[in-house]
């Protein structure tokens, strides 16, 4: 399908020209153009209202990372009354949990919080110094988790995940995230860019 | 003063766990893109509802933002996206006009009708009435005032692909705004 607009005009509107360099009658066009336009630069330079209250206020609603919030409980300081009694069966507990626990590190992937699966991630990057996969079991992190250089040029790590629905994308020299080309699927991740999408089953995964 | 931080420092306080800075961010830029929401969406209301949307979810994905430092090109990419994505599911909205009464005409006598506010109402008229992807090439080319490739940036699309956007978008306009195209808003009288 053809264009009506002239090159030169084109180019001038695409930046690539400087009006000195249009004969007069696209001269007259750009500037009809520029002058249509340019009308909406005197728009309204603010919002009808200032949104900083609702804004802070959802801020402030989002629960904190589980491992921060964690953290802060375990660092506020707070009064413990504990009698001689308590005291003693809160230690012999505490000594009971260790020799539960500590003979068992080789358990398998039972875990307290339930069935997680070795699932094997691979991507194929020879050029690159560094790959790490972040997701959201990784909180998003860009610095994620770090894959091991194959001498295939493939990157490899194995992350332990619970079954369900996991999206990841891989860091490539800790600036470029891309998606896994071998995802069965993709999604927006409302940056302009895309998140593979992983189903953990209750089998290995890769 | 904390206002006075770069946005990098703000944005490591908030990610350390301080979200209240974050109130900082919102105060710099919440009407830094008012006028993109406006003419993307076609109401200051729901372009203010747009805005907030965007802020919310960077407070959300803060740890996603690479180059703190950018924060305000990151910013407005989601932004870009929010309003995108009101386009599309808002639809039904653009039904109600900027203004009642504001058809996409040439004015009768433009030297009684067409002011200033006049020619930009009509001029966001049409350009609601263009394809998303359109409009959102011609402001961020002509309104917001960026280059090709930092419009590639944020867009994620090629320079090719967006010099055949801004071209449709503005064979599309002027077919909307025929009559205007030759008016002189320095000069109204016929």
């Amino acid at each position: 399908m053809g264009s009506s607009e002239p090159g030169d005009l084109s180019r001038y509107l695409d930046g690539e020209l400087s009006k000195a360099d249009l004969p007069e009658h696209l001269r007259q066009e750009a500037e009809a153009f520029e002058r249509i336009i340019g009308s909406l630069d005197r728009g309204p330079a603010k919002l009808p209202r200032s949104v900083r209250g609702a804004v802070m206020e959802r801020v402030r609603a989002i629960p904190a990372p589980w491992w921060r919030r964690a953290w802060t409980w375990f660092a506020t300081p707070r009064p413990l009354r504990l009698s001689p009694l308590h005291g003693t069966l809160a230690l012999a507990a505490l000594i009971a949990v260790l020799l539960v626990a500590l003979p068992k590190p080789q358990a398998g992937p039972q875990t307290s919080t339930g069935v997680r699966v070795a699932t094997r991630f691979i991507y194929l990057e020879p050029n690159a110094t560094r790959v790490s996969v972040t997701g959201e079991f990784a909180n998003w992190d860009p610095a994620g988790i770090p894959m091991r250089r194959g001498a295939d040029g493939n990157w490899v790590a194995e992350i332990d995940l619970p079954p369900g629905l996991h999206h990841y994308v891989f860091v490539v020299d800790g600036t470029r995230w891309a998606p896994d080309p071998n995802a069965s699927s993709q999604v927006d991740d409302g940056f302009g860019l895309k998140n593979s999408v992983l189903l953990v089953t209750g089998s290995r995964s890769s | 003063m904390t206002d006075s931080l770069p946005d990098a420092e703000v944005v490591r306080l908030v990610l350390a766990g301080d979200r209240e800075s974050f109130a900082i961010l919102v105060e710099r830029y919440q009407h830094a893109f008012a006028a993109y929401a406006i003419n993307m969406t076609g109401t200051p209301d729901d372009a203010a509802d747009v805005i907030q949307e965007s802020l919310v979810r960077a407070f959300r994905f803060l740890n996603r933002c690479q180059d703190p430092a950018n924060f305000k090109a990151w910013l407005f990419r989601i932004v870009s996206n929010q309003c995108k994505t009101y386009v599309t599911r808002g639809a039904r909205r653009r039904t109600l006009p900027l203004e009642a009464g504001a058809e996409v005409t040439a004015p009768d006598d433009p030297a009684h009708e067409a002011s200033v506010a006049d020619l930009q109402r009509r001029v966001r008229r049409a350009l609601l009435d263009l394809p998303t992807d359109q409009r959102e090439a011609l402001l961020l080319k002509y309104v917001e005032g960026l280059s090709l490739p930092e419009m590639a940036e944020v867009l994620n699309v090629s320079v090719p692909a967006l010099k055949m956007r801004l071209l449709r978008g503005r064979e599309n306009l002027r077919d909307k705004l025929e009559g205007l195209l030759a008016w002189d808003p320095q000069n109204p009288v016929i």
